[in-house]
């Protein structure tokens, strides 16, 4: 089986902890890729060996990172929704790489499995924990919503105006 | 279930709070509109200059109010006795007992009958205790002592002095807690200034400058340890009692003795040791001491707070603003709710008398709440308005300056270009007194600081961290500006940095402080160093992008444009590095632009000597998390390599460098070598045949070819490369801009020592005669007085 952990954005002894997690539920013969940030691949060196190690600073853009992975076909993602201080959207990258199953850990620290096409009990988990999402969280989704839809459209006449409103270039460059 | 109930409910309370304070708000709001536009006229026709009258600062009455604080002043009051007897005045000290159960009064008038007592009958807390002591008070200055204070030696002589100048109304002293482990939480130091729709009032660390000053404005003088003219706090109207029973009733006094036109200083040479709210929070409990607190900052609004635009912005927001602060540490939405809304409830009440009061002081006002806020903070400008003498500090060797140096990033000599801006600093100390303000990574060492440190520069650092909060909706700033320095607690830091510092000139490094410091540097002596020109480096990007990525590199140009633009308005000056970018530099005429080139200081290139050169190797170094070296390495290896392997198959590649990416970690093979971070980057350069440069993007100058002559190394360069630098090619290094040509100047290095000889010692001349940190440093130097005499 060729599996695929994120365990960004755990670190230190939580890491180490649900990397154990993971690794029990992929199953021990399991050829697996880890996502992890800097600071693990520093820290879990031993259990990181014979693992696939993907840093979690996309390099090349966003969607080329996904889009690789995408390329690895892997039969089972495996990822933590169990909370942290802000918003990890490298943790929806789980359900966009095309994994045959996507099994997701959350707070409480029961499994379950995530499909686009029955969305069900991602909409369960959503739900439930909605109640406990930060103002901030909430407020950021709607700022990312608008910037890269309204905002977006209005940003091209705005920055256009902004650049009319230059002074001239100076060719040398000096006063 | 009750958890649920509490959760189900918050939202509707939200709306119901939002509901309530707008329609208070909006109503005071309307009020206020109302008042104004009758009165301003009136008080425009009867405007009232300030008049400061001399005084006698000779001795002074000390004012102590207690209340069951026997305990405390069996502290204080010694304490206040060996000042007064060091200071040698003749002065007066008076304890109002606020109807105490403990003794109070017996105890004074028995082991302090020096003392002046006044035993008021019932407890009249501290605004009108205060008050009370103030009818026996005989000098002309009165000095407010909060019961739980302990003075330190040496603490009335610079309160007194502070009073000669009849501009200055009052002078605080600075606060210490007696228990050092506590966070310093009140200094003295205030600062005032109307932050997302609030008035945020704070104490503040004194820093450096403040404490080697004798004074530095604040924004107010508390009323627990500060020193007035009594005849003007009479005529202010006191601690008003809008604000009884207690707080805000001293900030009030300062802000409207500051809107007469009077000041307030702060001194570091006078201090008082602070048991911290010893009475009022143990006798009302922290709850309705904080939501005093907060109804005092509504009516000190109502009272005071004259500027329309901000008056309009707090109040039309107040519904916002107050859902915001109603998320208070340690307790739910719905109490925050409840708490924010009981203060309210509690001001209105006393709108009426706000506003009569606002009418009545309005004809007095000589300055606007912004001035008011920008004088009280900022030493350089309350010295630049021509206010109060503030004293001197250490003068800099032979008439140097005073130099803030503001970067994005610490310069350190072994992880990316920024060694360059660390050998210019340390140049820069032996004629000038330097101060660097700098961000560092959470888990970076302190090395780069101690190295600083030991030339004479003070280093204040601050921990960067991401911005989290939503905003940038219309993408008017570049999104990695805005993510990376962006964070409120990295503003704040910059900011106050900037207040606190009593310079000559401001030297901003880097776009991304410009940045974090844009809107703060309207008229001050501020030089930017161009290190990167944004729209030069987007454009670049453009060029080699395809595609949709081509139209999102267009819209990053144009971001980039506009953005920087709007950004080097604020500055008086501008350093750029190379002359290709001062040419994509949009500023006005009036701006002027110089080309200051980098410089590397020589002596601290300890290349070993005779090291054995590796055949045929290739170097490039490069901090890999700057994309353009991870694009240039891409280059080398993918394309120069395998043109260069024809002619010579033994040829390998060296890429040295900290934190390389996976996209770098991947172009490892038998030909080529990723070393990453190289603690002895001299011995690996000495080690190389020839050093390759082959950058296609970015902009600024490269000061690898800096370092690869000053290890008389021969070099192969791109002409992006080059940018910046005096170069004849062929004389100091080959220049090529194709693979093939690049790959062919490899060869020729490789296989021709003499031409890697003359190559090498061409370059190393030229470093020693145009390029040392030196002679940059005294190219900004003229800058720097350039911008002191305009």
């Amino acid at each position: 089986m060729n599996a695929i952990f994120f365990l960004t954005p755990a670190r230190g002894d939580d890491a180490a902890t649900l990397f154990v997690a993971f690794r029990a539920r992929a199953g021990a013969e399991a050829s697996v890729t880890v996502v992890a940030g800097d600071a693990d691949r520093a820290w879990l060196p031993d259990e990181f060996a014979g693992c696939t190690v993907v840093p979690d600073k996309p390099t090349g853009g966003k969607l080329a990172f996904v889009r690789e992975l995408r390329r690895r076909r892997f039969d089972k993602a495996l990822v933590a929704w169990t909370g942290g201080d802000w918003f990890q959207p490298m943790r929806l990258v789980a359900l966009m790489i095309g994994a045959q199953r996507v099994e997701i850990l959350d707070d409480r620290g029961r499994w379950f499995a995530a499909r686009w096409s029955a969305p069900w009990p991602l909409l369960r988990h959503a739900l439930r924990r909605l109640p406990q999402t930060k103002a901030d969280t909430i407020l950021r989704a709607f700022g990312a919503l608008y910037r890269w839809s309204i905002g977006l459209v209005l940003a091209l006449p705005l920055l256009a105006w902004r650049c009319l409103m230059l002074p001239p270039a100076r060719p040398s460059g000096r006063a | 279930m009750a958890r649920l109930t509490i959760r189900l409910l918050t939202p509707l309370l939200a709306l119901v709070m939002v509901i309530v304070v707008a329609i208070a708000s909006w109503s005071c709001l309307l009020l206020i509109l109302l008042v104004d536009a009758v009165t301003a006229p009136w008080a425009a026709l009867r405007r009232r200059a300030p008049q400061h009258r001399p005084r006698s600062t000779a001795d002074a009455s000390i004012l102590v109010v207690s209340w069951n604080g026997q305990h405390f002043l069996r502290t204080l009051l010694p304490s206040l006795a060996r000042a007064v007897a060091e200071h040698g005045g003749n002065h007066e000290i008076i304890v109002v007992d606020n109807g105490s159960t403990d003794g109070t009064v017996e105890w004074l008038r028995a082991e302090h009958p020096a003392v002046k007592v006044v035993a008021l009958p019932e407890n009249r807390y501290f605004v009108r205790g205060n008050l009370a002591g103030l009818e026996h008070a005989t000098r002309d200055v009165v000095v407010f002592l909060n019961n739980d204070m302990e003075v330190q030696p040496g603490f009335l002589a610079p309160l007194l002095d502070g009073l000669r100048d009849p501009r200055v109304f009052g002078v605080t002293a600075e606060v210490f807690f007696r228990d050092p482990q506590k966070r310093r939480e009140e200094t003295g130091r205030t600062r005032g200034e109307i932050h997302n729709g609030w008035l945020k009032l704070a104490h503040v660390i004194p820093s450096r400058d403040e404490r080697e000053l004798a004074f530095t404005p604040t924004f107010w003088a508390g009323g627990g340890s500060s020193a007035f003219d009594r005849r003007l706090f009479l005529e202010l109207g006191g601690f008003d009692h809008l604000y009884d029973p207690f707080y805000l009733e001293d900030t009030n006094l300062s802000y409207q003795a500051w809107k007469r036109g009077h000041d307030l200083l702060f001194t570091a040479r006078a201090s008082v040791v602070h048991e911290h709210r010893g009475t009022s929070r143990k006798v009302f409990g922290d709850e309705f001491v904080d939501n005093m607190i907060r109804r005092n900052q509504h009516l000190f609004l109502w009272r005071s707070m004259t500027d329309l635009r901000l008056v309009v912005s707090i109040l039309g927001f107040l519904p916002l603003t107050s859902l915001v602060r109603a998320r208070r540490p340690g307790a739910s939405l719905a109490r925050g709710i409840w708490f924010e809304l009981r203060a309210l409830g509690k001001a209105l009440p006393r709108l009426p008398q706000a506003l009569w009061k606002r009418c009545a002081s309005r004809r007095f006002y000589v300055r606007s709440d912004r001035e008011v806020s920008t004088l009280s903070a900022s030493v350089r400008r309350y010295r630049a308005a021509g206010r109060a003498e503030l004293g001197a500090l250490p003068k800099p060797a032979s008439d140097g300056l005073r130099i803030l140096v503001m970067s994005a990033r610490m310069p350190r000599l072994d992880t990316d270009g920024s060694w360059s801006v660390f050998q210019r600093l340390v140049a820069l100390a032996q004629h000038h007194r330097v101060t660097l303000f700098a961000f560092v990574e959470a888990t970076q060492d302190d090395r780069a600081e101690v190295a600083l440190r030991s030339h004479g520069i003070e280093v204040v650092t601050c921990v960067r961290e991401r911005n989290r909060s939503a905003g940038n909706l219309h993408h008017a700033v570049p999104r990695r500006l805005f993510r990376d320095y962006g964070a409120a607690p990295m503003q704040r830091a910059a900011q106050r940095m900037l207040e606190g510092t009593d310079y000559d000139v401001l030297q901003v490094e880097y776009v991304e402080m410009a940045h974090l410091l844009r809107g703060h540097l309207r008229g001050e002596p501020a030089v930017y160093t161009c290190h990167e020109s944004l729209v030069l480096a987007a454009l670049r990007k453009q060029q080699k992008a395809r595609g949709l990525a081509r139209a999102r590199a267009a819209f990053a140009a144009a971001q980039a444009l506009a953005y920087e633009g709007e950004l080097l308005r604020e500055y008086r000056a501008i350093a750029a590095l190379s002359d290709v970018d001062a040419a994509h530099l949009r500023v006005s005429e009036a701006t002027p632009v110089r080309v200051v080139p980098i410089g590397i200081d020589l002596a601290q290139w300890n290349a070993p000597p005779n090291a054995a050169i590796a055949p045929a190797t290739v170097v490039f170094v490069g901090y890999f998390q700057h994309e353009p070296n991870v694009v240039a390495a891409q280059w080398l290896v993918r394309e120069v390599l395998p043109r260069l392997q024809k002619s010579v198959p033994a040829a390998r590649v060296e890429l040295i460098g900290r934190e390389p990416p996976a996209a770098i970690e991947a172009l490892a093979s038998d030909a080529v070598a990723v070393r990453g971070f190289v603690p002895d980057l001299a011995a690996a350069m000495a080690a190389a045949t020839v050093i390759a440069l082959p950058i296609l993007t970015g902009s600024g100058v490269r000061g690898k070819i800096l370092e690869a002559w000053a290890a008389k190394k021969a070099v192969v360069a791109t002409p992006v490369a080059c940018e910046g630098f005096a170069i004849e090619a062929g004389v100091h290094c080959l220049v090529a801009a194709a693979a093939d040509e690049f790959a062919a100047a490899l060869a020729r290095c490789i296989t021709e020592q003499t031409t890697r000889t003359a190559l090498g010692a061409a370059g190393h001349a030229l470093v020693a005669e145009r390029y040392s940190a030196a002679a940059s440093a005294a190219r900004f130097t003229e800058l720097y007085r350039e911008v002191v005499a305009r």
